[in-house]
């Protein structure tokens, strides 16, 4: 357990020196732009969240840059420690990123009120609130058992893909957006009461759980046959 | 077991490249290193000892855990934009028997700043800072991948005496690889010889220094049956050199010039006559 602690501790230092105010502000500024190309406040969330998934996955490009894997074996860290610390870092730094976009969200929603410059349909908000996170998140478990299974310079491809998701999603959205009939229909496809809402975030909530499982148990299968 | 480091018949294979039934073993209190050609073999083997890569045959015994080693390799493991305390600062947690005071001192030994991120230390400087961290968590084997290369004729005594220092208490023992064979042999108990992915000689340095003599005579005083037992046989405009096992003096013509040779001189002709001995 010292070691798991310790490990995601390390981690956080590995990426720590390139999180500074200077590369938050880029996060920040990238996240506003495409919000308002995109004509949308909800942008807010998936673009804040999706930057920092991305970030999150720096330790494997860190990590093979600086020959990483190979410290750990030297300092004792099991594989298994490895897979679970860099999931639990992952996972942490997920929630960091999502109270990031939030607070990006909320400047964004007062921003764009001031102005009057972005609006959302409802089926706009279901899109970017639940539909990106998720897609984002079961997209990051596939990421995450391929960045275990080869080097990052060779599993870039799959960093590009959620870019390319959400850019398609936006470009769905901003349809939704200037479709009423299809946001409406949208919305409507959430359950109304709330029993319903609950059982519709479990079920998302559960199909993740089983994403993140079958990648643990994958990435953990591959790392072991690894060599450095 | 007296030995701390046991590999029996120990291979492995790349494309183009491979490692063919290495076996040696390290006794505790000694040093060993490890000689050989770019490419030969040297870097696979000390990563298989520490775990990185996996033998395809073979077993690797190790008489201490992973915490208890300590390793230099050419490039260190360590996040370019770290600063030298902030190394210490990451990587003590992992050795229950880390030595702050220790560290501290080789850091001033080595004259490494604190603040100095790693990727603004020279190549020397890199060594260093690994060498400190190695020797600063009561680790009972060292294993350094040229740990000399890149320094200065003053800082590679320096590390010499640090490595003899190390063994001093008999328990404790060094692995290195090492191109400088000045280095190996001021400081190595055991030599290991690698060609092309086999070992040629494993055993005492002295034993090894005791083994070949450099002989060197005119042109034609050998015939062609004498000419096989001269290893690295290189003929110049006045006659020719080479080196042979003692042994072998005795079917050789008694005006050859036979002398004492040197580690350097072992390792030219055994490369160039890429002939195997045990």
């Amino acid at each position: 357990m010292n070691k798991l602690r310790a490990f995601i501790r390390l981690d956080f230092s590995t990426v720590k020196p390139y999180l500074n105010i200077k590369t938050l502000l880029i996060l920040g500024v990238f996240t506003i732009f495409v919000s308002v190309l995109n004509g949308t406040v909800s942008m807010f969330l998936g673009t804040g969240f999706m930057l920092g998934m991305i970030f999150g996955a720096n330790p494997f490009a860190i990590g093979e840059k600086c020959s990483l894997d190979a410290l750990y074996i030297t300092l004792g860290i099991s594989k298994r420690t490895v897979v679970l610390g860099r999931y639990l870092f992952v996972l942490l730094f997920d929630i960091a990123s999502i109270l990031f976009a939030f607070v990006l969200s909320a400047f964004g929603v007062f921003g764009a009120k001031a102005l009057g410059i972005l609006q959302d349909s409802g089926g706009t908000s279901v899109a970017a609130t639940i539909l990106i996170p998720v897609v984002l998140l079961l997209m990051q478990m596939f990421q995450l058992s391929r960045l275990f299974k080869t080097s990052y310079s060779k599993a870039k491809f799959v960093f590009v893909l959620p870019i390319l998701m959400v850019t398609a999603s936006m470009s769905f959205i901003r349809i939704l957006a200037n479709n009423t009939a299809t946001a409406a229909r949208l919305s409507s496809a959430l359950p109304e009461s709330f029993a319903g809402k609950v059982l519709f975030g479990a079920v998302i909530a559960a199909m993740l759980a089983l994403a993140a499982l079958c990648s643990y148990r994958r990435s953990i299968a591959i790392y072991k046959k690894r060599d450095f | 077991m007296t030995n701390i480091l046991e590999l029996k018949n120990f291979s492995k294979s790349y494309p183009g490249f491979s490692i063919k039934d290495v076996s040696f073993t390290l006794p505790k209190g000694y040093i060993c290193g490890f000689v050989g050609q770019n490419g030969a073999g040297k870097t696979t083997i000390l990563k298989s000892i520490l775990g990185f890569t996996r033998p395809d045959s073979g077993t690797i015994e190790l008489a201490c855990c992973a915490e208890e080693i300590g390793v230099v390799m050419e490039a260190p493991m360590y996040v370019d934009e770290w600063t030298v305390a902030e190394v210490e600062m990451n990587l003590s947690p992992f050795y229950p028997a880390w030595d702050c005071v220790a560290f501290a001192r080789y850091l001033e030994q080595f004259a490494l700043d604190r603040k100095k991120k790693i990727k603004a230390l020279s190549r020397g400087m890199k060594m260093k800072i690994q060498l400190a961290v190695a020797l600063s968590h009561g680790a009972k084997l060292l294993i350094l991948d040229e740990p000399t290369s890149g320094l200065d004729p003053l800082a590679r005594d320096e590390v010499c005496d640090l490595l003899r220092e190390f063994v001093l208490d008999e328990s404790r023992s060094v692995l290195f690889s090492s191109h400088i064979t000045s280095d190996l042999e001021k400081t190595a108990d055991y030599i290991n010889f690698l060609i092309d992915g086999t070992i040629v000689y494993a055993g005492t340095k002295d034993a090894l220094l005791e083994k070949y003599v450099r002989v060197a005579g005119g042109l034609g005083a050998l015939s062609a049956e004498q000419k096989r037992c001269i290893i690295g046989y290189r003929e110049h405009g006045t006659g020719f050199e080479g080196m042979c096992e003692r042994a072998h003096l005795r079917i050789l013509p008694q005006t050859l010039l036979a002398e004492a040779i040197a580690l350097d001189d072992i390792f030219i002709c055994m490369n160039k006559g890429a002939k195997l001995h045990e």
